[in-house]
């Protein structure tokens, strides 16, 4: 031991050059942007490992040895569970005037609309034709077997129009109207404007209007065409 | 006139043949390395101060996440993050990062978003994502529109801040995020963070969506 050491001393010179050109390999090995130096077989980069670690100690990062995945990972909540369906928003419900539904044929009211107008009364069907016709010309001529007419202005005999009625009384008499309750008001209610619903695509009917346009304008101008050639 | 109908039933045909090339030609996306070249270190322009609030990474790191496919180009550093993010979590540093490319990567696997510009993270935040019966598109997509204040037409929900990334309505925009939740397919971000989203992106910025390990093996 004694002799090793004895040696050391007397080739002192070897040692501190040996030890200078060691330092100066490791230290190009690892500050080489290339990694020529230290790259082992398996492709591992061994001057980068280092070089990270150092430079992260100069920057105080505690990420030594990390990969870019790693760090990913350790912010990420954890993986979903499999098979979770989507349960976050729900589907619009069709609305009145898209093309799946059937169209809907609203009343058409002329007030609508019109602030301050007076709603006209829903209309009374008049019990009329409420009897079967041949019970009503079979019935024996008197006003009784007159239906009471709507209006008490010209009863009219029971009104059939066009129909002659022998012995068919009550023409001209004018038959008070039976007593019904008084007219209810109906309440008045702010109008409601129905926006115009226009699809925003044509109607298979316009389409094909469309091209039968096309047509007429092409056989038009074929057959003018036509009388200016003959 | 036979040779004039003749010539536009050609141009027709060809204008059909010419769309239908260019709309198979945009076909599937797909996560490719979009640079290869040798990145370089960050530590040039952040100044000691800026760089402890991030992680700077080497070539060593940079070159193994685009070799995993982690990333598919440079990166320059990341967020410090302290522990996972919660749900409804998000955390923001654009200190003294410059103007430069900027694009977001979207893993469904470990349900977070990150945005980058420059090389650097400036924004992550935990993400909710289409659930398996409508999943979200992996790949590399675009921002082709933007809408502060959208409102889908195909669902009764408010969409606010939306990046749209597909034709058929693929967005990133903000929503409730929350565990045991699933979108329709979009990618929902908590809405402050959308919001920053939306101001530092644009039209045309790369999205890259990274599929979680069941959906790409097929397992799920």
């Amino acid at each position: 031991m004694s002799s090793i050491a004895a040696s050391l001393a007397t080739r002192r010179g070897a040692v501190v050059a040996i030890a200078i050109a060691l330092a100066a390999v490791i230290g190009v090995a690892v500050f080489n942007d290339r990694g020529m130096f230290g790259r082992g077989p398996g492709g591992a980069d061994v001057a980068g490992a280092v070089r990270s670690g150092l430079q992260q100690g100069v920057n105080g990062i505690k990420a030594v040895g990390d990969t870019v995945a790693s760090l990913f990972g350790s912010r990420s909540p954890g993986e979903r569970a499999a098979g979770l369906q989507a349960n976050l928003k729900h589907k619009r419900q069709a609305a009145l005037h898209q093309r799946a539904l059937p169209k809907i044929r609203r009343p058409v009211n002329p007030l609508a609309g019109i602030v301050g107008a007076v709603p006209t009364p829903p209309l009374v069907e008049a019990p009329l034709i409420a009897q079967p016709l041949d019970k009503v010309l079979n019935a024996p001529p008197g006003p009784l077997a007159i239906s009471p007419p709507v209006t008490g202005v010209g009863g009219g005999g029971g009104g059939f129009p066009g129909v002659f009625i022998p012995g068919g009384g009550g023409g001209g008499i004018i038959i008070p109207p039976p007593a019904v309750n008084p007219p209810v008001t109906p309440p008045v209610t702010p109008p409601v404007v129905i926006p115009p619903t226009t699809s925003g695509v044509p109607e298979p009917s316009a389409w094909a209007m469309m091209l039968l346009g096309f047509l007429l304008m092409g056989g038009a101008i074929r057959q003018q065409r036509r009388l200016a050639n003959a | 006139m036979r040779l004039k109908v003749a010539s536009i039933a050609a141009l027709l045909a060809v204008a059909l043949a010419a769309a239908w090339l260019w709309s198979a030609a945009e076909g599937p996306p797909r996560v490719e390395p979009s640079h290869v070249t040798a990145p370089r270190m960050a530590k040039e322009a952040l100044s000691p101060a800026i760089q402890q609030h991030r992680v700077l990474l080497d070539d060593t790191q940079v070159r193994q996440a685009i070799a995993s496919g982690t990333v598919d180009r440079p990166i320059k550093s990341l967020l410090k993050v302290r522990g996972p993010l919660q749900f409804g979590d998000y955390q923001w540093d654009d200190n003294a990062i410059p103007p430069g490319p900027t694009w977001i990567r979207v893993d469904l696997g470990k349900q977070i978003l990150s945005i980058f510009r420059d090389g650097h993270e400036i924004g992550t935040a935990v993400i909710v994502y289409g659930g398996d019966n409508k999943r979200t598109p992996p790949g590399k997509l675009h921002i082709l529109a933007k809408a502060r204040d959208h409102v889908s037409s195909l669902y009764d929900a408010p969409m606010p801040f939306t990046l749209r990334l597909t034709g058929d309505g693929v967005s990133i925009h903000g929503s409730t995020v929350a565990s045991g939740k699933a979108t329709h397919g979009c990618v929902g971000v908590p809405l402050a963070f959308a919001e920053r989203l939306f101001d530092a992106t644009k039209v045309g910025d790369d999205v890259v969506i990274i599929p979680s390990p069941a959906t790409a093996s097929g397992t799920s």
